[in-house]
């Protein structure tokens, strides 16, 4: 709540002509946004990009902020459309499905998820991560990421996304299930490309 | 409940949201159901390592805000400026500027004659615009008027 007024007394003061005061909403939400970001488009680069640019964008919007919901509210709705555009854009060029996913990469994965792998690093641990997230559909992935990379309520994430709130408990308990299922079909098949040798 | 709406539910039972009702029972059924404590736990277990902490420096984050703050400059006017907030109506504003311009300038000049209006009538000032209306003492009028005036009754 401290943080909600607090916002708004910058915001008010970006309004009144001290622009100069975004700098300090930037750096409060900078990490969140960045986190978010990540997750929704695996890669670091993209990521860092992405960030700036919704930033950017957020200021050039907030003379239309009236304060109807709170500055994060309205900053998560533009972050979340945001990194949307930039994965249909993706999408249209490339899809990847969870089958063609588990025939090339089958080795790689179990040994992730069933923690055999012990030389594996941090970064490939990340990467197929991201693999298999990146399996779900937008309102899955979006769902999930803000609740578990930024830790929203769920009431917090049903006025981003604009949905009651079963429909978020619904699509979350979805969402979850959907990865552990993949998770335990990786792990129950084994290694693929052995199974197929 | 169904074992199927319990597991659409027992998420919210650790993050809040749920009914006294709902609460009580997601916690009979995950009492009693191995396969829904399992994938609970499991979900515990999976969801650090596909949503990792991030971690930024303080030199990164400064030089974030920085690179941010110096594109944010680079826009052309404050954000709650007027020019800024009224952007989206300046096309709106020319056109009709330029429509009623137009209108002014080519548009014929109209005549408007009413129907009893003689020019004797114009005349003695009694024309259908200007009947009741006293000219001498009317503040203002222009001496030539009532100059014209006098003379066409006289005639």
């Amino acid at each position: 709540m401290e943080r909600t007024i607090e916002d708004r007394q910058i915001v008010q003061l970006i309004q009144d002509g001290h622009s100069e005061a975004y700098g300090d909403l930037v750096r409060s939400y900078h990490k969140k946004v960045l986190g978010y970001c990540l997750s929704m488009l695996n890669n670091r680069t993209d990521a860092e990009e992405a960030a700036q640019d919704i930033f950017v964008k957020a200021y050039q919007a907030l003379a239309r902020f009236k304060g109807d919901s709170s500055f994060s509210t309205w900053l998560y709705r533009i972050t979340a459309n945001h990194c949307l555009d930039i994965l249909r854009k993706r999408n249209r060029r490339k899809t990847v499905s969870w089958d063609a996913l588990v025939e090339k990469e089958g080795e790689r994965m179990h040994a992730l998820v069933s923690a055999n792998d012990p030389g594996a690093s941090r970064l490939e641990d990340r990467q197929m991560a991201d693999r298999i997230l990146s399996t779900l559909t937008e309102d899955h992935r979006t769902v999930l990421t803000l609740r578990e990379q930024d830790g929203l309520e769920y009431q917090e994430i049903a006025e981003i996304l604009n949905c009651s709130l079963d429909a978020v408990k619904g699509r979350l308990a979805r969402a979850r299930k959907q990865v552990q299922e993949r998770l335990a079909q990786v792990l129950e098949s084994g290694n693929p490309r052995n199974a197929e040798g | 409940m169904t074992h199927e709406e319990i597991q659409l539910k027992m998420f919210a039972l650790c993050e809040g949201p749920l009914t006294a009702k709902e609460r009580t029972l997601v916690e009979r059924h995950l009492g009693e159901c191995e396969d829904c404590r399992e994938a609970l736990a499991g979900w515990k277990e999976a969801a650090p390592l596909l949503f990792p902490r991030i971690s930024v420096s303080e030199s990164q984050e400064d030089r974030f805000v920085a690179s941010v703050m110096a594109r944010v400059g680079a826009t052309q006017e404050p954000v709650g400026s007027f020019g800024s907030s009224l952007r989206w109506a300046l096309p709106l504003l020319g056109t009709a500027a330029l429509a009623l311009w137009m209108l002014a300038t080519l548009a014929p000049p109209q005549t408007v004659t009413p129907a009893n209006a003689t020019v004797e009538n114009f005349l003695a000032g009694d024309s259908p615009e200007v009947l009741g209306t006293n000219w001498s003492n009317v503040p203002g009028t222009h001496p030539g008027f009532q100059t014209v005036s006098l003379s066409s009754s006289g005639r």
